[in-house]
């Protein structure tokens, strides 16, 4: 191509407005050829065809519009809206007093027989445990005074470890229990039975009730 | 050719699509799918990937349409959503790969299938499109077409404005050569042939050896 005395640049800066300082560069002929020649090949590229497309195949297609739940669900807005707002309003003028909650026993209206029991030896339970685990001047044991002291730790060691023996094996029978597709609450509730009376008779052997101890575990 | 400035969409289906209405959805695709499927197939001049670019442009819009903020934005998010989905396929590794085996630049000439009369209309400045740089034929569409500003341009391709127009200008530098060739060319035939009309029936063939002549398409 031969050398030229204008820029492409400077053509198209004109023929979009922008360079007006260099119209006077461009006004030779052939560059107003080639500024029309730029126009032409503007005029065609805004002219060229429609490219065909499938509209019915993707309106088949189109995926469902992802609107906010509020707006898909306007009914359970609405109500959700109006109970907050009663709610809000309720507390507001003071909420519950103690005479609405009903017995103070949280819930017993509603928990059966099985499980009030079951709630009462787990408490029972944790409470042993604490007592065992806490140091012994607390515990207030009775050590009598004509026991012979070189013989009696190890007596009561022996009895303890029968009845840690036995409490491990409720434990792995309360946690089977937990296993099993359905739980049955009333053996959930003899094995929290014996896991209590086990824990018992570990306090009273620490405690040097050495013959409720055997008793104990004599009634296993 | 159907492009987006001049389509106005009406309000009630603006304020639809913003809501996520099907019907709204519905209509705004068959208003501006056409426009979307012109402006993909010339800078992507790929068919199916401009097929791909109208499926994706339109699944935003029916999952983001509700975040649109103004009715009258309505036609410019849908651009400006397909030009940025144009832009990621240009610069998909898979992309650059393909353009390296496949230089011919054919694909975006094929016809739809059994479209024979689509096919026949192909004009050359079609041809001259896709042998430009990616970058300077997105420029020139979004430019010329699109009625972008080097700004805009700058910004959707994560360039200055100044490399807008730097690509127009190489662009437009390879579209007036070829221009002023097949020019020449088709006067050379007239003078052989005698026969204006031959012009138009070889219009293709003249265009792609021209094309021939100007040499491989400018990288960057």
């Amino acid at each position: 191509m031969q050398k030229r005395p204008w820029e492409i640049s400077d053509l198209l800066a004109v023929a979009d407005g922008e360079l007006r300082d260099a119209q006077a560069q461009v006004e030779s002929p052939e560059a107003q050829a080639a500024l029309g020649e730029i126009e032409a090949l503007r005029a065609q590229l805004r002219e060229l065809p429609d490219v065909p497309v499938d509209e019915e195949l993707w309106l088949s297609r189109m995926p469902p519009a992802r609107r906010s739940a509020w707006l898909r669900y306007p009914l359970a807005t609405a109500a959700t809206v109006f109970l907050a707002s009663a709610l809000g309003i309720f507390m507001m003028a003071g909420g519950l007093t103690p005479s609405d909650t009903g017995p103070s026993f949280a819930g017993a209206g509603h928990v059966e027989p099985g499980g009030v029991r079951l709630a009462s030896l787990m408490n029972q339970s944790r409470d042993l445990e604490t007592r065992l685990t806490a140091p012994a001047a607390s515990q207030g044991m009775r050590y009598a005074a004509e026991t012979d002291a070189a013989t009696r730790p190890a007596a009561v060691t022996a009895t303890e470890r029968r009845l840690l023996y036995r409490l491990a094996d409720v434990d792995a029978q309360i946690a089977r229990l937990y296993e099993a597709d359905a739980v049955d609450l009333n053996a959930r509730v003899e094995l929290w039975r014996q896991r209590v009376n086990l824990l018992e008779s570990i306090v009273a052997a620490r405690a040097g009730e050495r013959p409720q101890a055997a008793q104990e575990i004599r009634s296993m | 050719m159907s492009g987006f400035a001049d389509i106005q969409l009406a309000d009630t289906v603006a304020a639809g699509v913003m809501r996520g209405d099907r019907p709204a959805l519905e209509t705004a695709y068959r208003e501006l799918a056409r426009a979307v499927m012109n402006m993909s197939t010339r800078i992507l001049q790929d068919r199916q990937l401009a097929e791909e670019v109208v499926q994706d442009t339109f699944i935003d819009l029916v999952e983001k349409g509700s975040q649109i903020q103004r009715r009258d934005a309505v036609v410019p998010w849908v651009r400006r959503v397909a030009v940025n989905h144009c832009l990621m396929r240009l610069r998909s590794p898979w992309h650059a790969r393909r353009d390296e085996l496949d230089d011919s630049h054919l694909d975006a000439r094929a016809a739809p299938d059994g479209d024979l009369e689509w096919m026949a209309q192909i004009p050359s400045l079609e041809r001259a499109l896709g042998v430009l740089s990616d970058e300077a034929r997105t420029v020139i569409w979004l430019h010329d077409v699109e009625g972008y500003t080097h700004k805009e341009i700058g910004e959707v391709m994560g360039k200055t404005a100044s490399f807008s127009k730097s690509q127009l200008a190489r662009g437009y530098e390879k579209l007036l050569a070829w221009r002023q060739q097949r020019t020449s060319l088709e006067g050379e035939q007239d003078a052989r042939t005698g026969s204006a009309g031959s012009t138009n029936r070889k219009e293709g063939q003249d265009a792609e050896k021209t094309l021939g002549n100007i040499g491989s398409p400018c990288r960057g």
